[in-house]
């Protein structure tokens, strides 16, 4: 795991990067807000410097690489190729989310999952599915708390065979851990990495313990 | 009157002395000798919605009983939509409004014709403009009107300020008049003897709760005025455990349901009520019926705003106002005391006055373009004429107009979705109406902060910050509604939550918006605290501690800045007395931080009040005056500016003011399964890649005056630059205690900390872990 939150299988030399959003300021402009457009300026900048460090052989682009199906299309000139230099020298793995199902440079197809080592990667994490998955999509983020301070920050999910990796995406916010949407995470046998600014912090007693007491407790009223 | 010759005029009266319905007057001699003719003669601008209904109640009523054939309308973002269409086809005579309502008035197409016939623009409570973006809307917006008609006559309505000629020229198209009401009586304000202990820190009045009251009980009708909701709701659920004489009492907030306020200011009005608790959601010329007695709970912050509160009760010119004010800690009597000293001897504050905000200008500039195309030289030359943009200058204008129209950055990349065509050279025209539809949705200056649904099981119990939500992990708690609920966790955008049994909650409830103390009343309590001369008026408890902190340290006054170092749970603490106010104490904590850190002498965190901040490190500090040197302005200033999250808050309200974002709707979800973009993350992005773009500018300059302060943390670093006492303390100091105790609730993290805390964190968490492997 790496602080940007990209995703790293030395048994593969394989990157994983998931949730980039490219062009997502853009796709704001149609709609009269004028949002800086670096955002995939940045976003590929943060690719190429992990694709540096790591030198992977293949790399799997886990969902919504693009904001929308359009986004390719409005790419400027010189960040299309960009994107097409920093992956040249790679095998490109697409794996289709929600916000791009189609639009997809012309030579590449997307897949909607793909078994890898064992391993199923998909953007959306499915429950019902059993055996080791890797997905993505819902941007993971939490609080950690600490002598009362608190910071918030982007996290990977690990719990049982399912792992979650955060958006690659700079310009893409986060969904908090507490929410609904991760449910079936929010137990003691859950462990979130937090990305700090040069390393990945591990932690897992501040939130699995104050879930297990007041779900304990909610069960305890009920039965009582 | 001043007015029936042309010229522009600024009344300037104490609350009470009738000044609205003054300000009528020479409009209705005019409308009577012209006779309405179907368009718009007068509009009467007030900054509260409820104000416009209390005027026009009061107006309406007495011009009916008369028979006068002229018609009133008020027009707020109450409006029903039936009643807005008619209005614009069929205007009233007269039109009481808000700014915000104005700005939408003036975006419409035909708002040329709208105008045109205009005699008289009334704008009351004008002392509340000067300082504040909504100031900046309105002053855009008389522009305007001037602009489409020329002869419209202003007239200023506004309390007391000491500073009248800058008003005049603030309101005043050209050299105006001047009419000044004097005082007839001073009011009568009492500070409440409480026998029991007055608390070192905290805002709760807990222990007075049977005084006050008693003092209610034994009034007719009153107002206990408050400084946050949350306050106001704590308050509010004391009175009545402790109601047995059964007093009707009310709550009055800005989040309670808009229904609710409207029925408690009819019950007020009707004498249905005994008692109404209320924030500043009360605070401006409402008349409202007959008030006895005014109780400030907390510090009143200035002697203006207190002079406002008090003058609620009693509206009879020849009769002192009645007021009560009630402490809530030690350093509030203070200031209670001072402030009453102020009143008495008729100091007032002065008024501030602020340098027009580029984001209010680029919303201007869209509803400007909504109306119609505009030449931008000629309309450069309007808006300098608005005084908080008399020094504009025209490159900054440009940058604006480039920022409204395709958001000016340097890299042009989609020109297909501009906002403004430029026509021919120097005229721009909207795009389509979809943008003006746009607008219309996003107008104002004020941005609530996104709230969410607080849940316990099925029962809603309000609405709560984002935010502040969002900085909570589970099992967190927190005060909300009177309780102590512990957060679980979020579901579609709604906080769940469960009651726990906890006395405290670990989290102190955002209070945002705090305001802080005038530097005139700042002044006023140095004045108090050191001449011992001053103290007859003090109680005992306050006396003692006073004398301690003599005895243990050194009494702050004006002509020294007092500093202390201590030890104290193995932690040094560093205390700085200089009553700067807390938006400018927040500064200094976070610049002490940094050149603490550059000393080697280990910080971690600091907290703040209005008067003082405390700096905990792991060394002590052994040189006040080299860490207080006015250079840290500069040095640390800088460099701390670039990373502070207060800007990337200022920058949420500056995109959302200035139309870079549209705000969020009522009803509008779009928290939880919908991650969207915030506006943190283009604060970073732009700061990157165009740090000299034009909005960022607008946030540097905001902060300076408002959250920052840092011109007047500059002038106390530079005035008590040689006069800096430095005591090294064996014990904590008596003055100290409010802030060592705040610590555990609220300390500031520091951004470039967040590994070394995460670092810390992780290893304690391995020790925890391998402890319980050991056993």
């Amino acid at each position: 795991m790496h602080p940007s939150g990209a995703l790293y299988w030395p048994s593969q030399l394989s990157l994983l990067v998931a949730d980039l959003h490219f062009e997502k300021g853009s796709s704001y402009h149609k709609t009269g807000q004028f949002l800086p457009p670096y955002d995939t300026h940045q976003t590929l900048e943060k690719l190429e410097t992990v694709i540096k460090y790591f030198k992977p052989r293949r790399i799997f682009f886990l969902g919504d690489t693009f904001h929308d199906m359009s986004a390719w299309k409005r790419m400027p000139d010189v960040n299309k190729s960009r994107l097409l230099d920093v992956v040249e020298d790679l095998e490109v793995v697409w794996i289709e989310g929600n916000h791009d199902q189609g639009g997809l440079p012309d030579r590449f197809k997307s897949v909607k999952n793909i078994e890898v080592d064992g391993i199923t990667l998909r953007h959306i994490m499915q429950r019902s599915f059993i055996g080791p998955e890797i997905s993505a999509h819902f941007h993971p983020a939490g609080v950690i708390k600490f002598r009362g301070m608190r910071i918030r920050r982007p996290c990977f999910i690990k719990s049982g065979q399912k792992f979650v990796v955060p958006s690659f995406g700079v310009l893409t916010g986060g969904l908090d851990f507490s929410d609904d949407a991760f449910e079936d995470f929010h137990n003691c046998k859950t462990h979130l990495f937090f990305l700090g600014e040069r390393k990945i912090f591990r932690s897992s007693a501040g939130y699995s313990k104050n879930i297990k007491s007041s779900r304990g407790d909610r069960n305890n009223r009920q039965r009582g | 009157m001043h007015a029936g010759s042309g010229r522009d005029v600024l009344v300037l009266a104490p609350t009470g002395a009738g000044k609205t319905l003054s300000g009528f007057l020479p409009s209705f001699l005019d409308i009577h000798d012209r006779r309405s003719n179907g368009y718009l003669h007068t509009l009467y601008i007030s900054p509260l919605k409820a104000l416009t209904v209390d005027v026009h109640r009061n107006i309406t009523e007495p011009v009916e009983a008369i028979g006068l054939p002229i018609s009133f309308e008020t027009r707020t973002g109450d409006t029903p939509a039936g009643r807005r269409k008619r209005q614009k086809s069929k205007p009233p005579d007269f039109l009481m409004t808000t700014p915000e309502s104005l700005a939408l008035l003036l975006s419409y197409e035909d708002a040329e014709t709208y105008f045109s016939q205009l005699r008289f623009i009334i704008i009351d409570e004008l002392h509340t403009f000067f300082d504040n973006k909504r100031g900046d809307l309105l002053s855009l917006n008389l522009e305007r009107i001037t602009s489409l008609s020329p002869t419209a006559v202003r007239i200023g309505l506004s309390a007391t300020i000491n500073n009248p000629r800058r008003a005049l020229d603030w309101i005043a198209r050209d050299r105006g008049s001047l009419v000044e009401v004097s005082e007839a009586v001073r009011p009568e304000i009492e500070i409440l003897e409480a026998n029991s202990r007055i608390p070192w820190s905290g805002h709760s009045a807990k222990h007075v709760i049977k005084n006050i009251y008693e003092n209610i009980a034994r009034a007719g009708m009153s107002i206990v005025f408050v400084n946050t909701r949350a306050q106001a709701e704590f308050v509010f659920q004391e009175l009545w455990q402790v109601n047995d004489k059964h007093r009707r009492i009310a709550l009055h907030h800005g989040s309670l349901e808009r229904e609710l306020r409207r029925k408690v200011e009819a019950s007020m009005a009707a004498g249905r009520l005994d008692c109404v608790v209320a924030t500043s959601s009360l605070d401006l010329g409402l008349d409202w019926a007959e008030i006895d007695l005014v109780i400030q709970i907390g510090a009143p912050k200035g002697v203006s705003r207190l002079i406002q509160r008090v003058g609620r009760s009693n509206h009879r010119i020849d009769q002192p106002s009645r007021a009560m004010l009630v402490p809530t800690n030690r350093f509030e009597y203070l200031e209670c005391l001072a402030a009453k000293l102020e009143i008495e001897s008729g100091n007032l504050d002065g008024a501030n006055f602020r340098v027009g905000g580029l984001d209010v200008l680029a919303q201007h500039l869209l509803g400007t373009a909504c109306s119609g195309n505009f030449k931008a030289d000629l309309l450069y030359f309007e808006i300098i004429k608005a005084t908080p943009y008399s020094k504009l200058e025209r490159d900054e204008f440009d940058a604006v107009i480039d920022f409204v129209s395709n958001g000016g950055y340097a890299l042009k990349t989609y020109p297909q979705y501009s906002r403004l065509i430029e026509t021919t050279p120097g005229t721009y025209a909207l795009r389509d109406g979809r943008i003006a539809r746009q607008y219309r949705m996003n107008i104002g200056t004020i941005v609530e902060s996104p709230m969410l649904k607080v849940k316990l099981r099925n029962r809603t119990l309000g609405n709560i910050e984002e935010n502040f939500i969002l900085n909570l992990a589970q099992g967190d708690t927190f005060l909300f509604g009177g309780m102590v609920l512990k957060f679980e966790r979020l579901h579609d955008a709604t906080v769940l939550v469960s009651k726990t049994s906890d006395d405290e909650a670990q989290i102190p409830s955002y209070a945002g918006g705090r305001l802080p103390l005038t530097t005139n009343l700042a002044s006023a309590v140095r004045l108090l605290i050191g001449d011992k001369t001053n103290w007859k008026g003090l109680p005992v408890q306050i006396k003692e501690w006073l004398n301690m902190q003599d005895v243990r340290s050194h009494l702050p006054d004006n002509k020294r800045l007092i500093t202390e170092v201590f030890e104290f749970k193995s932690r040094f603490y560093f205390v700085v007395y200089t009553f700067s106010g807390r938006n400018a104490n927040q500064t200094l904590g976070f610049l002490l931080l940094r050149r603490m850190r550059r000393a080697g002498l280990n910080p971690m965190g600091f907290s703040i009040s209005d008067y003082a901040l405390a700096v905990w490190s792991l060394k002590p500090v052994e040189n006040a005056e080299k860490l207080l040197e006015p250079s840290i302005m500069i040095d640390e200033f800088e460099e701390w500016l670039e990373e502070t999250p207060l800007l990337k808050r200022l920058f949420r309200d500056a995109a959302i003011i200035s139309g870079l974002v549209e705000r969020r709707h009522p009803g509008q979800v779009k928290t939880g399964r919908q991650v969207l973009f915030s506006s943190d993350l283009i604060y970073d992005v732009l700061r990157r890649y165009e740090p000299d773009h034009i909005l960022l500018k607008a946030v540097r300059r905001d902060a300076m005056e408002g959250l920052i302060d840092a011109s007047r943390l500059a002038a106390t670093l530079a005035n008590f630059q040689n006069n800096i006492i430095f005591k090294k303390l064996d014990y904590i100091s008596p003055m100290a205690v409010p802030l060592v105790m705040q610590i555990s609730k609220e300390s500031t993290v520091w951004s470039e900390l967040t590994d070394d805390i995460l670092a810390e964190s992780e290893e304690e968490i391995i020790r925890a872990a391998r402890v319980q492997l050991l056993h």
